[in-house]
């Protein structure tokens, strides 16, 4: 499934591809995602996720077309 | 075609006559609506040569084709004619709520010409259009005119007015048009040109039925956008105190695409003041007349200008018709004031190294109240502060005022003496090209204008985008046309297929590249805008993204005649097009308009966020033609995209 992923600072964008989506298996969760974007540490600077705009959990299993973005200590609006 | 009226109204004011004329639904769909008809328009009916504040100019109020329609951010109107300012291509848009009362009175577009022998107001309502003498209102300042025509009004559906203060009255280049008591079309000197015409003032209040096609699409766009923005509530620790950081992060050399929705959280609590410590740091904010930066001014000195400061003042958020953000607001007090923002808070601020808030507050009232464009005047005030601090001037020139780096007390008497045309105020109340005109000796050096016209206070040595709109759009020096910025967050590249992907992060090093790829970016910023304003769509609705404000499903939902977002941009061309053909039908060539050396990064600053940035303009610009379908030497554009 693709995710359009806006991703935090300081992560790995190789699993991002060039229109700002990522693909993840079925049933895959946020914390699955924040793996695959590779940050320094567990959650990098990110103080909270959003999924479709709503605050979501780590455990969220995320679903085709679902938009991911993060609220980081340095980020940006 | 549904959502526009049909119609326009023309009014000449020479011969105190107007009258209606039906346009072809053909029109519409080549121009859509707001911009695109006026440029449809005046493009006709405006001479080579016409003095822009001669009779011949026409000046012409349009209402975006959304307006009304039930869309949501779509409260937009535009006020277009020759410039005197640039004497090209002249338009400038604004919120507040006068988009719908076009509409509601029966007209797509109300356009003055002629000249009246005496000041007059025209009022449309149940009693049907009429000039009638404007009396005592001339002379009176934007916001107490309004409140005395609404006063005179009263009793009926509340009216919407769009009136001058005295700067456009004595024909101030830099003059502008308010609506709703300080909601500014402020550029191009429309406000010059409506003072020109003795015209004070448009009283609006109709009940004509707006059309649209689908109104159940049309309330499902706007009910599923409304939710998400309600959703965009800022932390509570996220204070102005760290928009500093966001800022830097803002301005990294890696740009990470942001989710746009979240800018709206942004624009809800502090509205465009946000970038007053944001813009400071990531270099986005001219200092010292375009040649220092916050190294010289000082990081401790920007805490005055701190928009929780400014948003602590408020009593209430400001919505512009069909608004569900509300950057705007309106502060408490005795008087009434629409907040500063961003670029009045620049202007006056580190533009001229100053640091003064209740100063800022006070310049940003004398301008709306006296009509002067609140970017131009403070450019203007900080060229003016250059010429003195180089010797070029003395205090023999301005009155006696001493002219130095942030002395707040000075900008604001200056200001005022501007507003009054007194003195050397009048040396600078037509702008910064007239005033190095007037003042000679060696200043042109300083006179940071192009095409004639100040730009916004968003420096294109940190969003070389930007650069490019400021040199080659037909308003030239325009903030609002394009950036990396706006085109990063609204995600064209999903609606249409030659725009430039930008999902994945990039190194910034690559905006500064003139590249093909730069150039697409560009005249797709360009061909987005014109469809916004002919929609009469918000900016700040654009950088939430297309794939949330579904700019081009509400277009489908009023008209009923869907197209693909490609073809729309095609309009968008044809608006872009028929502007710049306008400008060489009047004399100007394209390649004459360029970006002064020094915001072009010539010679590039040598200390702060900007320090060895320079713009390879000219073949930016020349990319950017071409890509266009214009001549890539001349940016002349060939009739069959007009």
């Amino acid at each position: 499934m693709r995710i359009r992923v806006y991703p935090p600072p300081f992560g790995d964008y190789g699993a991002i591809d060039e229109d700002g989506y990522v693909e993840l298996p079925e049933g895959a969760s946020l914390n699955e995602l924040m793996k695959r974007l590779k940050l320094p540490f567990r959650r990098g600077f990110v103080l909270f996720c959003m999924v479709n705009h709503e605050k979501a959990s780590l455990s969220h299993i995320l679903k085709e077309g679902d938009e991911v973005s993060f609220f980081a200590l340095v980020s940006g609006g | 075609m549904n959502a526009a009226m049909g119609k326009v109204l023309r009014v000449d004011l020479g011969t105190q006559s107007m009258r209606e004329e039906m346009l072809p639904e053909e029109l519409y769909r080549r121009y859509l609506g707001g911009l695109g008809l006026a440029a449809a328009l005046l493009y006709e009916a405006i001479p080579a040569g016409a003095d822009p504040l001669g009779p011949e100019n026409v000046l012409c109020f349009a209402s975006g084709l959304l307006a009304g329609t039930g869309a949501v951010m779509t409260g937009r109107w535009s006020v277009s004619c020759k410039s005197p300012l640039t004497g090209g291509w002249g338009d400038a848009n604004c919120g507040g709520t006068l988009a719908p009362a076009i509409k509601r009175c029966g007209w797509d577009a109300i356009l003055f010409s002629g000249i009246a022998a005496e000041p007059l107001v025209f009022v449309a309502d149940e009693r049907g259009p009429r000039l009638e003498q404007a009396g005592e209102l001339w002379g009176m300042d934007a916001v107490a005119a309004e409140e005395a025509l609404l006063a005179a009004h009263a009793g009926g559906k509340k009216p919407a007015v769009a009136v001058i203060g005295p700067a456009g009255e004595a024909l101030s280049l830099i003059a502008g048009i308010s609506n709703d008591k300080g909601r500014y079309a402020a550029r191009s000197g429309v406000g010059a040109v409506m003072g020109s015409k003795k015209l004070k003032a448009l009283v609006l209040s109709g009940n004509a039925r707006i059309a649209c096609a689908d109104p159940q699409a049309m309330k499902a766009l706007a009910a599923a956008y409304v939710e998400k923005v309600k959703r965009q509530n800022l932390p509570r620790f996220f204070t102005g105190r760290l928009l500093p950081l966001m800022g830097r992060f803002l301005g990294s050399s890696t740009v990470i695409p942001v989710d746009g929705m979240m800018s709206a959280g942004v624009m809800r609590r502090w509205g465009t003041i946000f970038n007053n410590l944001a813009g400071a740091v990531n270099g986005d904010s001219p200092f010292k007349n375009w040649s220092g930066s916050i190294v010289d001014y000082g990081k401790r000195r920007l805490r005055a200008l701190d928009p929780d400061r400014i948003i602590a003042r408020e009593t209430r958020k400001y919505h512009c018709h069909s608004c569900v953000i509300g950057c705007g607001g309106i502060v408490g007090g005795d008087r009434h004031q629409h907040k500063p923002e961003y670029e009045t808070c620049c202007a006056f601020g580190p533009l001229a190294m100053a640091d003064d808030l209740e100063a800022v507050y006070r310049c940003n009232d004398l301008c709306n109240r006296s009509g002067l464009d609140t970017i131009s005047a403070g450019a203007a005030i900080a060229f003016a502060i250059e010429c003195f601090e180089a010797g070029v001037i003395g205090t023999k020139d301005t009155d006696g005022l001493e002219l130095r780096w942030g002395d707040a007390a000075a900008v604001e008497t200056l200001l005022a003496r501007m507003a009054r045309r007194e003195g050397f105020g009048a040396v600078l109340a037509d702008g910064v090209k007239k005033a190095a005109e007037r003042i000679g000796r060696g200043c042109e050096q300083y006179a940071i204008h192009v095409g004639g016209q100040e730009p916004g206070m968003h420096d294109p040595r940190f969003d070389p985008m930007m650069g490019v709109a400021y040199a080659a759009d037909p308003t030239p020096g325009r903030h609002t046309i394009s950036s990396a910025a706006y085109y990063n967050v609204a995600r064209l590249w999903e609606f249409v297929p030659w725009a430039p992907k930008v999902g994945r992060p990039y190194l910034k090093e690559n905006e500064y590249k003139a590249t093909r790829e730069e150039a697409l970016k560009s005249v797709a910023g360009a061909l987005l805008k014109q469809v916004l304003d002919a929609s009469g769509g918000c900016l700040f609705a654009l950088t939430t993204g297309l794939q949330n404000w579904r700019l081009f499903e509400m277009l489908d939902a009023a008209t009923g005649e869907p197209r693909s977002p490609a073809e729309y941009l095609e309009a968008g061309r044809r608006i872009q097009s028929l502007r710049q053909a306008f400008n060489v039908k009047q004399g100007l060539m394209p390649r004459d308009t360029l970006l002064p050396p020094r915001i072009a990064g010539r010679p590039p600053l040598a200390q702060g966020p900007l320090a060895g940035r320079e713009l390879p303009i000219e073949a930016m610009v020349r990319n950017y033609w071409r890509e266009m379908g214009w001549d890539p030497e001349t940016g002349v554009p060939p009739p069959h995209i007009q």
